[in-house]
């Protein structure tokens, strides 16, 4: 790879029987990986994180790298800096809404006065809308406020990529269609790269602009819906459009 | 099947679980019984009592707070830990749980005593820890630490891991994902387990004996007395016995309704 792109992986690994083998850009944009179950989505965001251990490869944000098998180097997962959402948020149960986002904020930034950090907490809980909500417990939480809680969490840690694992999957049909219109605009406004890992056709179109195809490990097609739509390079892949479409119907 | 058949398998069964029910309380009631409130008072005013009650309050709470504040981490890392080796360890931990008190008194003679293991450079002037109040406190822990121990590490082993790894991903330093994540979410555990180590502490009889001895006011405890009580004044026995029948009747209870209200709580939230 000579360009910098704001996030680079090459990633060569293995997961149980599963060979991973990725290599992908990203800008500040969304980038979906959208995939088959076990064609290793969810684990190749273990890896990016620096939970699953990575054979051979790089993974370089804005330019520094965070793992590099030919240089030696690989960041413990503190200190990478990159946003996580698990599928069901992962929200601290013992800790209400700004509690949560206090968390993220004390571990990232630990020389903030108690003052500043509940001010940026404000903030954020304002900007996804969740200001009413400060003093609840996740428990009380809808699926979509989990989501947005989780969201201003993540971003309280001052992250430099998004990661989200199947963001939508947790959720009841009928809030579906309404968290994800928020999630595509938000994630668009927010300008990080983010990879939004999910199963669901729909999800792959609306989310992100461009889709990158996870087969057995493999990328096997990766362009913006629309190519995916006219030249779908797998089986898979005609299902995968096939399914929106008839969502869309 | 016929409704008869039913009935009797039905009253089967609970004759069954009734049967050690009884077998179970019975001694209880035997003790209250036996005891009646004058007799009670006398044998509580009885010179044993005060200095045993005392000495037994003292090491409970010394063996507790050393318990929790060493066994919290070590069942943390035990929750960790991976591989033989840690399942090894995990076993070992748990040792002391079922090898008799006496065992464990002898074994702690052979470390600690003055012709011990650790004789050689930890008493250079030949005295020792042996038949001493430190001596109560170290069989305490010797004897309890795996009932904390346990309840910990499965208290730690059923935090969803993605918590942890998420706080990791907001760069949180090792201590902090211990002491604000892990510990506040498996307190029901540890607090079950340390209120089962107090109890073992409160009970500890053959270890003590053999490794501090009985001596009053120094090693002697509410055990060690009631046993002592029982060769010269029964009625002292039992007295004490229904102190230590009540303190461990109460614990329980609490422990009970702490656990009750914390999942109460965390369904609320």
């Amino acid at each position: 790879m000579t360009s910098r792109a704001a996030l680079e992986l090459r990633v060569e690994a293995r997961v149980g029987r599963l060979r991973v083998d990725v290599e992908l850009e990203a800008e500040h944009e969304t980038l979906v990986l959208v995939g088959p179950n076990g064609a290793g989505k969810s684990s190749l965001l273990g890896h990016v994180i620096g939970a699953l251990p990575v054979d051979r490869g790089r993974i370089v944000i804005d330019g520094a790298p965070v793992f590099d098998s030919s240089r030696g180097i690989d960041l413990a997962v503190e200190e990478r800096r990159i946003g996580y959402l698990p599928q069901d948020y992962a929200l601290f149960p013992h800790l209400d809404v700004r509690q949560n986002l206090d968390f993220a904020l004390a571990c990232a930034s630990p020389r903030r006065s108690r003052e500043e950090r509940r001010s940026l907490a404000e903030t954020l809980l304002q900007e996804l809308g969740l200001s009413a909500l400060a003093s609840r417990r996740p428990r009380a939480l809808s699926g979509g406020e989990r989501q947005r809680v989780a969201l201003a969490r993540a971003l309280a840690a001052s992250p430099r990529v998004l990661l989200l694992d199947e963001p939508l999957a947790a959720l009841d049909v009928r809030s579906r269609g309404e968290v994800r219109a928020f999630l595509a605009e938000y994630l668009a406004q927010l300008g990080l790269p983010a990879l939004v890992v999910t199963h669901d056709p729909e999800d792959a179109r609306r989310l992100g602009r461009r889709v990158a195809v996870l087969e057995e490990g493999r990328v096997t097609q990766l362009g913006t819906w629309a190519e995916l739509e006219a030249r779908p390079a797998s089986p898979f892949v005609e299902q995968l459009v096939a399914g929106a479409t008839r969502a869309a119907e | 099947m016929s409704a008869g058949r039913l009935r009797l398998e039905r009253g089967g069964l609970a004759v069954a679980g009734w049967g050690l029910l009884g077998f179970l309380a019975l001694p209880v009631v035997a003790l209250f019984l036996a005891t009646s409130p004058s007799a009670l008072r006398d044998g509580l005013s009885h010179p044993l009592v005060g200095p045993a009650l005392r000495l037994s309050l003292l090491t409970t709470s010394l063996s507790l707070a050393i318990v929790v504040g060493l066994g919290t981490p070590l069942a943390w890392w035990l929750a960790n830990a991976s591989g033989r080796a840690a399942r090894a360890l995990e076993t070992l931990v748990q040792l002391p749980a079922v090898i008799p008190p006496a065992v464990a008194g002898v074994a702690l003679l052979l470390t600690f005593g003055r012709r011990g293991l650790l004789a050689g450079w930890a008493y250079p002037t030949g005295s020792s820890l042996a038949f001493s109040t430190t001596a109560v406190v170290l069989a305490e822990v010797f004897v309890s630490a795996p009932y904390f121990v346990q309840a910990a590490t499965s208290g730690f082993r059923r935090i969803d891991p993605k918590l942890l790894l998420v706080a990791r991903t907001f760069g949180a330093a090792p201590l902090r994902v211990f002491s604000r994540v892990a510990v506040p979410l498996a307190a029901p555990g540890l607090l079950a387990g340390g209120a089962m180590s107090w109890a073992r502490s409160l009970g500890e009889f053959g270890a003590t004996l053999m490794f501090a001895g009985n001596l009053e006011g120094r090693t002697q405890t509410l055990p060690l007395a009631i046993y002592t009580a029982f060769e010269s004044d029964s009625r002292v026995a039992q007295a004490l016995s229904i102190v230590l029948v009540a303190v461990a009747y109460t614990l329980l209870l609490l422990v009970r309704w702490l656990l009750a209200r914390t999942a109460a709580g965390g369904e609320a939230a």
